[in-house]
């Protein structure tokens, strides 16, 4: 409820011209939306067509009244998206619709994802391999938090309540714990060599 | 700046609070670097969950930015605005268009049997008329067989609707004609089908016609 809440406070001052809040609306939004569309299209082609939906949202956000979720509205445009450019390669779009949590839930060796090459599950394998390490790694008190988080997908609150301690102590644990795992994921996404596909 | 990257993470999990988001939107252009890292702190969670490792190398802020930029500055390109005012004045002028489109085929169905008859001799419709026709019209119209004769003989012979056609067929196709135009207008009046059906009478007739010759 409190992340629709801060979407909407963002897509109303994005309406209103401040170009910044659609920018928060970007990062908030990129990670899903990509995974989504690379479902549909793979990996090579799907920051391309993730960045195109974002475009086509900022086009019509003037249009949207608020009358769904703003991240269900962005999937739908990022899904269409996505089937034009299946079709604009004569490649046949899904045959049944994908509901947007349902395309959320896929997992990657699903159907929709029938283009990526070996090499990048190698990679996906190697960077996942050392996030896991990384977490693993962390203290307790952060690596609870974060997969309280992004495993079992609790708000802050609810964490502060499972760990007994204040939202703002989740709130640090939670940034910490990915300053921590990031100080390991950064040279990895840096290597030129996996710059390239 | 530690604060700062605590707010990117408290903004991917929805949970800033509104009055923090004048902070984060300010420290947008003065610190990259951390909107680098909030992309990568995305693509934890992503990662966690098995998931692809794409969305930890793919800064889409950049692109979108840039593109949103270029259109700002050129307002042509953006076409999805102008495709959404085209679907507007579609659904708009969807009744104008069919019965633009009505009225074409009903004035096409006066006009080009009326060009046909130029060069044949006005008045052929009494000499090519069999005893007996009118009565056969009467028959099978609603409307009065005496009006709908004043009417056609009310125009002018040049405009007269099947006159080259009744040189070869009877002059009760001819009424059967006037019949078709009254009967289409009363249709029309009433919004039930409109010329249509006199159009398809009309280009039948004409068929007729020229198989006959």
């Amino acid at each position: 409820m409190k992340e629709e809440l801060l979407d909407e406070e963002l897509v109303r001052r994005a309406q209103e011209g401040e170009q910044r809040a659609f920018d928060l609306l970007v990062l908030r939004h990129q990670s899903k939306v990509l995974q989504l569309v690379s479902r549909f299209v793979g990996d090579a082609d799907a920051p391309d067509v993730a960045q195109d939906a974002f475009i086509k949202a900022y086009r019509a956000l003037p249009n949207f009244k608020g009358q769904s979720a703003f991240y269900t509205w962005l999937y739908r445009i990022a899904i269409n998206t996505a089937k034009n450019q299946l079709v604009s390669r004569k490649r046949r779009p899904q045959a049944q619709d994908i509901d947007v949590q349902d395309a959320e839930l896929y997992g990657h060796t699903e159907q929709m994802s029938d283009i990526d090459t070996p090499e990048s599950h190698l990679l996906t394998s190697e960077i996942q391999q050392a996030v896991a390490d990384a977490i693993a790694q962390l203290p307790d008190d952060l690596r609870q938090a974060i997969t309280l988080r992004e495993l079992e997908g609790l708000s802050y609150e609810e964490i502060a309540e499972a760990m007994d301690c204040p939202i703002g102590t989740v709130r640090s644990r939670i940034f910490r714990a990915r300053a921590v795992v990031d100080e390991v994921l950064a040279p990895l996404i840096d290597r030129p060599s996996q710059r390239s596909t | 700046m530690q604060q700062t990257d605590e707010l990117f993470s408290a903004l991917l999990d929805g949970e800033l609070a509104l009055e923090e988001i004048d902070a984060l939107m300010e420290s947008l252009d003065r610190n990259p670097k951390s909107t680098e890292a909030a992309t990568r702190w995305s693509a934890i969670g992503v990662m966690m969950r098995g998931q692809s490792r794409l969305s930890a190398r793919t800064d889409l802020l950049e692109g979108v930015r840039e593109a949103i930029a270029t259109e700002a500055a050129e307002p042509s390109k953006s076409k999805v605005v102008a495709l959404a005012s085209r679907r507007r004045v579609r659904r708009w002028a969807l009744p104008a268009t069919g019965l633009a489109a009505a009225a074409s085929l009903a004035i096409a169905a006066v006009v080009v049997p009326a060009a046909w008859q130029a060069g044949s001799p006005a008045g052929t419709v009494q000499e090519a008329a069999p005893a007996g026709g009118s009565a056969n019209v009467a028959s099978v119209s609603p409307l009065q067989s005496g009006v709908a004769q004043a009417r056609l003989e009310e125009r002018p012979a040049g405009l007269r609707v099947g006159n080259r056609d009744s040189a070869v067929l009877p002059v009760g196709d001819e009424r059967l004609n006037t019949y078709y135009i009254e009967y289409a207008g009363h249709r029309s009046a009433q919004g039930i089908g409109g010329p249509l059906g006199y159009a398809r009478y009309a280009a039948h007739n004409a068929d007729l016609s020229h198989r006959n010759r």
